[in-house]
């Protein structure tokens, strides 16, 4: 089983992407041997409303998909759309874009949002980046600070946070911070070095147990990363645990 | 069957490591360059050094790998160091990287020999939007241009020119320039989007091995929308083109 907790669908207005829709996503896991996924909304990140981009995939999909609810702390009314997002499309997580929206991670806002999480029991999801920085033609989004997201980690140890799309070279600091507090992970859409048996050389910077598969889907191609998991041999608690495994405990899936 | 056109080997690789990824990945033929020794603007000594770790391998190896002249354009002794690359260690092709903007009168020495030796030129070709572009680094106009000139000699625009988007419409009508996929940024939509500016013959299969892994760059070409046909021409068949040999 493969589960993919970091795609998309929507609208992504830099540049044309053919699949970027339910029906392309759904194309794509079919063709690509993806079971499940936890999808969030292109459309919430430019949203000011981005309550309305998951609407929008709910109206779409009617709960075929699991959805991670974007919310923009900023905005005060972030706390009452994460209770509609629950009520409404049963949504699996929260997913934040610091990046695009303007709040730094030290903000009280984030405090709250950290409140919120505990009292749903949701996890969530924070983009690290969306695309690699030097293809980004227009409107570059803040580059996050990694000691205020160690910072951010260490004072809601309590709350599983996915970190998607970095670099696993910028994995190391947080290699420690797993050891002690094990709420941080990462996915696979960052690792994109290397020479041969690449996820059990990930595997010796972050353990198993706090690594999911991610592909970015519809920004970035989804073999390339499952090629990971095909072409190279990885022990089997290893790949089922990031296949699958952990994101079916943490997400309830 | 696969080839890739753009890869790379240092002083301090990991030889043996090099040898199982070929073998577990099954690439048939790498055309392998080191850039590694003296940083952006090598002597003439380090370029030396860079070609004799470079060709040894290849000579070690010659059932997989084949030698690209790494050369800095700037130097007196350019077109020397690619005639003897050729004559004495069977040089396959030239590779630049950023000592030079590829368009620059410096490489017309280079070009001569290339059409002297009828052998194709990789061209690192990099356009970066955030600020981190090198002083000296080719981007897809540089590379037309230099085509404009040169329409006898065959270029190879490596990465897609970085951003497919910036890079592939200035190639675009420039019969004597392909492009290789090579790099780590794997975004969806970008290789159809070069096949449909270029066609399904000019675009390569490159990965920038030893930094970036090739079941990421096999991965998108299995997964364009294209047909197999074209897949099987950017796998292989635009490579024999390129640099002759044989199907397996």
């Amino acid at each position: 089983m493969i589960v993919d907790v970091n795609c998309y669908c929507g609208h992504w207005p830099f540049r044309r992407i053919k699949n970027e829709t339910l029906e392309g996503l759904l194309k794509s896991s079919e063709k690509t041997g993806i079971d499940k996924m936890i999808v969030s909304s292109l459309n919430s990140i430019f949203y000011e409303d981005c309550y309305e981009g998951d609407a929008q995939i709910y109206e779409a999909a009617s709960g075929k998909v699991f959805q991670a609810l974007t919310v923009n702390p900023e905005f005060p009314t972030f706390a009452d759309d994460i209770r509609r997002g629950i009520e409404a499309f049963s949504i699996k997580a929260v997913r934040i874009f610091p990046g695009y929206h303007n709040y730094e991670l030290d903000d009280p806002c984030v405090k709250e949002l950290f409140e919120i999480l505990a009292k749903y029991k949701l996890p969530l999801l924070l983009t690290y980046q969306m695309e690699d920085r030097r293809t980004i033609h227009m409107y570059m989004p803040k580059q996050l600070e990694n000691d205020k997201l160690l910072h951010m980690l260490q004072f809601n140890e309590k709350i599983p946070v996915v970190i998607t799309n970095m670099h696993v070279g910028q994995w190391i600091p947080f290699s420690k911070y797993c050891e002690q507090y094990g709420n941080v992970y990462f996915d696979t859409s960052g690792i994109r070095y290397g020479q041969t048996d690449i996820i059990t050389k990930a595997l010796e910077i972050i353990p198993d147990n706090n690594i999911l598969y991610g592909s970015n889907f519809p920004l970035n191609y989804r073999t390339s990363t499952l090629n990971y998991f095909r072409m190279d041999p990885i022990e089997s608690t290893a790949r089922e645990n990031i296949l699958y495994k952990n994101a079916q405990r943490l997400f309830g899936i | 069957m696969i080839i890739d056109v753009h890869a790379h080997i240092t002083s301090l690789s990991d030889k043996k490591e090099m040898l199982k990824t070929v073998h577990q990945y099954k690439i048939d033929r790498v055309y392998l360059s080191d850039v590694s020794d003296g940083g952006y603007y090598p002597t003439e000594g380090q370029i030396a050094f860079c070609n004799k770790v470079t060709s040894d391998f290849c000579k070690e190896h010659s059932d997989i790998f084949r030698y690209m002249c790494y050369v800095n354009p700037c130097h007196q002794n350019a077109a020397e160091v690619i005639r003897r690359a050729v004559e004495d260690d069977h040089a396959k092709g030239i590779k630049l990287w950023v000592a030079t903007k590829c368009n620059s009168p410096f490489v017309d020495a280079v070009m001569e020999e290339a059409i002297r030796y009828r052998i194709p030129v990789l061209i690192h070709t990099f356009h970066k939007h955030d600020g981190t572009q090198l002083a000296d680094e080719s981007t897809g106009y540089d590379v037309a241009a230099l085509a404009g000139r040169y329409p006898e000699v065959s270029l190879i625009m490596a990465h897609l020119g970085g951003d497919a988007y910036h890079g592939v419409k200035p190639i675009r009508d420039l019969k004597n320039v392909w492009t290789d996929i090579s790099g780590t940024i794997y975004r969806n939509g970008e290789l159809e989007y070069t096949v449909q500016m270029l066609g399904e013959d000019r675009v390569l299969f490159g990965t920038d091995a030893q930094g970036a892994p090739y079941p990421l760059n096999i991965g998108i070409v299995q997964e364009a929308d294209i047909t197999e046909e074209t897949r099987k021409k950017i796998f292989y068949k635009n490579a024999l083109a390129v640099f002759g040999g044989e199907e397996k």
